[in-house]
């Protein structure tokens, strides 16, 4: 997209469409089988996204996480508070998201009795994180802020040791900076960001 | 496509980095004795901001979702 930009007054409106342009970031080989092994240990993988939620469809089904009911950020927005617990417990996959959504979604999963680990890697994912039970940092794409909010950072990025300890109810990983992190209820509820 | 000559010929302006809250990126250059910007970003939030007609920035907009729903390609391969 194109537009003349009057001096310091850029204008992002009434734009002059240049072209479409399709991108395919394939999701981790790792990833199905580590979802499978959560999956198989009772626990259930959340995905939030901050793409559309047609693309989070597809990525969401291609790496194992099921629903056909896609929820959008502007859509959670929409929902009345008391509606918020019911909506988290059906939809596996949150799309078009905004910081603060991801926040929202780890507390309304607290709040309902549940032990939540989160993993990103952005400054953004960085307060929800901290929010969850077991917070859980890329070390290799992850910014600094994340690292410090997390308990537990990847140093290579592969998360498919993650699901493995969880079935004793505590998380550890060699990998991780800090020697282990644990909490005293299994995992319930893993999002990935 | 010489990309250093292009940065040469075309000083950046100013630069608006992405931002998930607005879903797209801006960066403005000189070209000849104007600015231009040029934005990238989410189709849709784009498309909004694009001085289409309704009926063709729905045309653009459902080819943005086939391609998505299409997404995957498959086993080894790359998308199309």
């Amino acid at each position: 997209m194109q537009a003349v930009a009057a001096s310091d007054n850029e204008r992002d409106q009434e734009l002059d469409f240049l072209g479409l342009l399709l991108l395919w970031d394939p999701p981790r080989a790792e990833v199905p089988d580590a979802i499978a092994r959560a999956q198989a240990t009772g626990i259930r993988v959340l995905m939030i996204s901050g793409d559309h939620p047609a693309t989070a469809g597809v990525v969401a089904h291609a790496i194992g996480i099921q629903g056909e009911r896609v929820l959008t950020g502007a859509e959670l927005d929409a929902l009345p508070a008391a509606e918020l617990p019911a909506a988290v417990r059906e939809v596996n996959v949150f799309a078009r998201v905004a910081p603060e959504h991801k926040l929202r979604l780890v507390e309304t999963l607290k709040a309902d009795g549940q032990v939540v680990a989160m993993t990103g890697d952005g400054v953004n994912d960085a307060p929800a994180l901290k929010r969850s039970d077991v917070g859980v940092a890329m070390g290799q794409r992850g910014s600094d802020v994340t690292r410090e909010a997390a308990d537990l950072v990847l140093l290579d990025d592969n998360f498919a040791p993650l699901s493995r300890p969880s079935r004793k109810g505590a998380v550890s990983t060699r990998t991780s900076r800090n020697s282990s992190a644990s909490c005293s209820r299994p995992i319930s509820h893993w999002c990935c960001w | 496509m010489d990309a250093a000559a292009l940065r040469e010929q075309h000083p950046r302006f100013g630069v608006l980095p992405f931002d998930s809250a607005i879903k797209f990126m801006r960066v403005t250059v000189a070209e000849q004795d104007r600015h231009v910007s040029y934005l990238k970003g989410a189709p849709e939030v784009l498309l909004a901001r694009s001085r289409f007609r309704d009926d063709k920035r729905l045309g653009w907009e459902a080819k943005a979702l086939l391609a998505r729903r299409r997404g995957l390609p498959r086993a080894g391969g790359r998308g199309q």
